[in-house]
């Protein structure tokens, strides 16, 4: 009898010594705080990406924090600049690893920020979550890296679904822009096009900040595509639609999310893009639809001086919003103790997660690659922006993106095979 | 164009040593951030000094630096990839093919100065850039090529700290051998050429040999320079080898002195930890960091070292 | 299965052609101009400017107020950004060339760096890093024969040659010009026959300021207006060297040579290559021929 009491009164001893510990042995976590990190390109050529990344985080974060935290942990973001260059990336990174000691790191757009990042969160074992289309941080096994793109091979793949299912088309000229963002693009769509058998009529290629696609145009044309899709930034589709209908070309267009900006129609002008233009939409609808209303009266008083700046906000702040809500979820759900290793499998398992701005966005084990559904938004016969409600959704059994022991080359054999098999039917 | 050799004839070995050994000494109580930055501050002054050579000593200006850094890189990482050369060999190989290209320009620049040089430079710089981008079956184009990790012998530079050690010491040898080339024919040779071409030659210096010779030394320094980068992320892509960081590397050596060994560790140390301090000013960044820059160039036109030496009076 | 080409061959080839020389003539008048103002700074002044691309992103940006924001009439928007070009072009004069007279051209280069650095970050905070619109000139294409031609086009080539065309005639035939001009030679010798050389500098960066202004406004229709634009003077520096810099008019052609060379390079070997032939042409240039393509030998 007195053993057994002994037995249990020093159990319970070590019980009272280590359970304090408990609370408070991750990284970056308090009693009432933590703290995420925070890099994205605050200056610099591609500094329109790094406050809309902000805004939509601190939105949800906001939210969270007022209505009294996460287990009476308030969440406190640290801002980093990256300018989009990859040692600047690190740097930042490992000041918030080393100097802020932070829970995880949260960062975009840029490919070659989120590569090097996520190699350093591989080595410092650290969540990485990004709001990027960088398929390439995907295409091999990261255990502690996230994406929500959408990524560039999910998008390549749907456009081509899009305009062989929806626009009916029967040829198709492809534009990407060379560099980390459209390259990956114009792959996407060339494989793609293997599933129908087709390829492209015309492969048209440019650089980033060329102002002058006579030539390009001129293959257009002489092409004579039905439907182009066209995988570039902003400014520089829009100058190629533009210049594309001085020649004299008609044809439908379809742009990857860089489309998706309501001011494309000033430099492309209406005349051409009117009834003729369509671009991937994330979001559940258009940015000045009703249903994003709630999201964009918050934004508007929340951040004003952004608010007023044209193509604020864009999907990039829904974007980093519904990650910030992603991450808090899976943060609720670890419950009080709280771990890096526990958040990443619940990130992992977590299913579905519905918001009222996005359909269903969902990582698992084995892939995380956070979105894989997009709606599409067009310019109507008098140049208004449109909301389409069709859904698309990539279902194949095969992604884009590694689970462990793949690699990228066997995702893509793996692709490749599934369309030779689909030919020989 | 006629500089003033700003330290032709200071002794700069005892600072330059205890720098060193100070450096060595504290690094493994330093955190992994303030590591990195002094590796890219090393990493820098490599570049500075051989640059400062080309443009302080000989008077000659090169706007394709950072072109020189990425031929080094790429050539190194490739070498190590392919061939599989163990790293000591691809960073010497990657420099000398630097040098090569180094070479190769000096010989159009012979007959070319000022503007003319230095839009020679910038066209070489932009067709290598795009060579980089879109030779994709060499480089890995705008995709970006993954870097095997270096190791010598039985030690593997994985870690921040052995990264560290490398890039210092890598950086005090060169900064040492380019001390001892200032003070030695080949030096003085280069000097008088930035001083006078005319009186140069008068005084039996083959023009030929001695532009070319400090193009290709510069940009030897750059590509090795290349090959230590190309371990700083493990990973390489076209995009920091344009024409806007080869104006930052020219900015770097008169920022500091140009004609100056001291300056160009002095302008490189500073351009690449200034940037660090001003990350508290976040969204002003880009604007306090060319504001200070601008200040600098009006009350230091002959840059910090240059203000010393006038402070100082020495 | 689908339409096979609407055009017969031989007749796509020589719209082919003609569309391209019109792309490249349009993209050579922009190049043209920018490197007419970086040419006249460096002759009369010694300076390269780095700078002046973002005069030209200024430029631009002054157009975008006058125009978008404050709605005012075609004519006053033209003529203001003219003026706010003058007026940026004399501040940068007091603030880089008078503190600098006697320090080393690379000191000089570093400060209009610095100046550089100090333009786009403004531009980025006052008006944010997206891009605006500025559609100032209709874009119905006229059709000629089987050959668009944008209205775009049409007024940016017309404008900008008459704006060179003026200040060739100010440059050769007035007194003014001609100071300017003897500056450029001979700085000792103009000043002891009577040009007053601060006047000079004064008139040359004013000059040079309402050219870049001018430059904006007429590239802003067709890339919109954004902070980075000023990247174009990378390319006016390669025309006027190209074409040569010691020489106004030898500046001017080598823009529209260039231009015109780009846009036959993109469409007959590559787009690819389009990139790269400025910069081949620009090193083959200064070996072959340093004093450029059509610039006075020796």
């Amino acid at each position: 009898m007195k053993r057994l009491f002994g037995f249990f009164g020093l159990f319970g001893l070590w019980g009272l010594i280590l359970f304090p510990a408990v609370g408070y042995s991750e990284v970056g976590v308090t009693a009432n705080e933590i703290r995420i990190g925070f890099y994205a390109p605050m200056t610099g050529f591609a500094s329109y990406f790094g406050p809309s990344l902000r805004n939509g985080l601190m939105m949800a974060v906001d939210e969270v924090n007022n209505a009294g935290g996460i287990y009476d942990r308030k969440l406190k973001v640290i801002i980093e600049d990256d300018a989009c260059d990859a040692t600047k990336a690190v740097a930042a990174a490992k000041k918030l690893i080393v100097r802020d000691k932070v829970f995880m790191i949260f960062g975009g757009p840029c490919a070659h920020s989120v590569i090097s990042g996520c190699n350093l969160a591989d080595e410092e074992k650290i969540p990485l979550y990004v709001v990027s289309s960088a398929e390439e941080l995907v295409k091999n096994y990261h255990k502690y890296c996230f994406i929500i793109g959408m990524t560039t091979w999910n998008q390549s793949r749907l456009m081509v679904d899009f305009a062989i299912n929806e626009l009916k088309a029967k040829r198709i000229g492809i534009v990407y822009q060379t560099g980390a963002y459209g390259q990956p693009g114009g792959e996407g769509f060339i494989t793609r096009m293997k599933k129908y058998g087709m390829e492209p009529v015309t492969t048209v290629v440019h650089k980033i900040g060329d102002t002058d696609y006579t030539a390009q145009v001129l293959k257009l044309k002489e092409a004579n595509p039905d439907v182009v899709l066209v995988f570039s930034y902003t400014k520089e589709g829009a100058m190629i639609i533009r210049q594309a209908w001085e020649k004299g070309l008609k044809a439908k267009w379809v742009m990857s999310t860089t489309g998706n900006i309501p001011s494309v129609i000033d430099l492309a002008t209406k005349e051409a893009v009117a009834g003729r233009y369509y671009a991937i939409n994330l979001t559940l609808d258009i940015i000045e639809g009703p249903k994003l209303k709630p999201f964009l009266e918050i934004y508007t008083k929340k951040f004003p001086a952004d608010a007023a700046r044209p193509d604020f906000p864009n999907d990039r702040d829904t974007m980093a919003y519904l990650g910030g809500k992603m991450i808090i979820e899976a943060l609720k759900r670890c419950g009080k103790d709280l771990t890096r290793d526990k958040f990443i499998s619940t990130l992992e398992n977590m299913g579905e997660f519905k918001s009222d701005i996005f359909p269903p966005a969902r990582f698992r084990p084995n892939d995380h690659d956070g979105m894989k559904t997009t709606y599409w938004v067009m310019y109507d016969e008098n140049g208004k922006r449109r909301f389409i409600d069709k859904l698309y959704e990539w279902n194949e059994p095969f992604s884009g993106s590694a689970g462990p022991g793949e690699t990228a080359e066997t995702i893509k054999a793996k692709e490749e095979e599934y369309y030779r098999t689909l030919k020989k039917k | 164009m006629k500089w003033t050799i700003l330290d032709s004839h200071h002794k700069i070995w005892v600072p330059l040593l205890l720098v060193f050994i100070g450096l060595a000494a504290i690094a493994p109580f330093l955190d992994v951030y303030f590591l990195y930055i002094l590796t890219i501050v090393c990493l820098n002054v490599i570049l500075a000094t051989g640059l400062n050579l080309l443009t302080g000593y000989t008077g000659q200006i090169s706007l394709c630096h950072s072109g020189f850094l990425g031929i080094g890189a790429y050539s190194c990482t490739i070498l190590m990839i392919r061939l599989h050369l163990p790293y000591p060999l691809a960073l010497l190989a990657g420099g000398l093919i630097a040098g090569c290209a180094g070479f190769l320009v000096g010989i159009p620049a012979l007959r070319l100065r000022g503007l003319y040089l230095a839009m020679v430079t910038l066209g070489f710089g932009e067709i290598v850039h795009l060579v980089f981008h879109h030779w994709q079956g060499l480089t890995g184009g705008p995709l970006g090529l993954k870097v095997p990790t270096a190791r010598i012998g039985p030690v593997v530079f994985k870690s921040e700290l052995s990264l560290f050690y490398l890039f210092l010491f890598v950086a005090f040898i060169f900064v040492i051998l380019a001390r001892n080339l200032i003070q030695s024919k080949i030096g003085r040779a280069f000097r008088s050429i930035a001083y006078s071409e005319i009186a140069a030659q008068a005084s039996g210096v083959d023009l030929a040999r001695y532009k070319t010779l400090s193009f290709a030394l510069s940009a030897f320094y750059a590509g090795i320079a290349g090959g230590l980068y190309c371990q700083l992320l493990k990973y390489l892509s076209p995009d920091p080898f344009g024409l806007f960081e080869s104006i930052q590397y020219l900015t770097m050596i008169v920022l500091g002195g140009m004609g100056s060994i001291i300056g160009s560790v002095l302008g490189a140390s500073l351009l690449s930890i200034l940037p660090e301090i001003l990350r508290d000013f976040k969204d002003y960044q880009e604007l306090i960091f060319s504001l200070l820059l601008m200040l600098f160039i009006l009350f230091m036109p002959r840059g910090i070292y240059g203000m010393i030496r006038s402070v100082f009076r020495f | 299965m689908g339409r096979g080409r609407i055009f017969p061959s031989a007749l796509f080839r020589k719209e082919m052609l003609i569309q391209n020389l019109i792309g490249g003539i349009q993209a050579g008048s922009l190049y043209a101009l920018v490197a007419l103002g970086l040419i006249i700074i460096f002759k009369a002044t010694s300076v390269l400017n780095f700078a002046y691309g973002e005069m030209v992103m200024m430029g631009a940006y002054f157009s975008l107020v006058f125009y978008s924001f404050l709605h005012l009439p075609l004519p006053l928007v033209f003529l203001f950004a003219l003026l706010s070009g003058t007026l940026l072009g004399l501040l940068l004069e007091r603030v880089i060339c008078q503190p600098l007279q006697r320090a080393s051209p690379m000191t000089i280069v570093i400060a209009t760096v610095a100046m550089m650095g100090i333009l786009k970050s403004l531009a980025r905070l006052i008006w944010g890093p997206g891009y605006y619109a500025l559609p100032i000139f209709t874009v119905t294409p006229f059709q000629f024969f089987s050959l668009s031609l944008s209205g775009n086009t049409l007024y940016t080539v017309l404008i900008s040659v008459s704006f060179m065309g003026l200040f060739y005639l100010f440059f050769v035939f007035t007194k003014i010009g001609k100071g300017m001009r003897a500056t450029s030679e001979n700085p000792i010798a103009a000043s002891l026959m009577g040009v007053r050389i601060p006047q000079v500098f004064f008139l040359t960066w004013a000059i040079a300021g309402a050219l870049a202004a001018l430059s904006g406004l007429l590239i802003a229709p067709l890339t919109g207006v954004f902070p980075d634009m000023g990247n174009i003077s990378v390319k006016g520096f390669a025309a006027g060297v190209l074409g040569g810099f010691g020489s106004v008019p030898g500046g001017i052609l080598g823009g529209f040579f260039l231009g015109v060379a780009e846009s036959l390079a993109g469409s007959y070997i590559s787009t690819a290559f389009k990139d790269v032939i400025a910069f081949l042409l620009l090193v083959a240039v200064l070996i072959f021929r340093p004093t450029g393509l059509f610039g006075k030998q020796g």
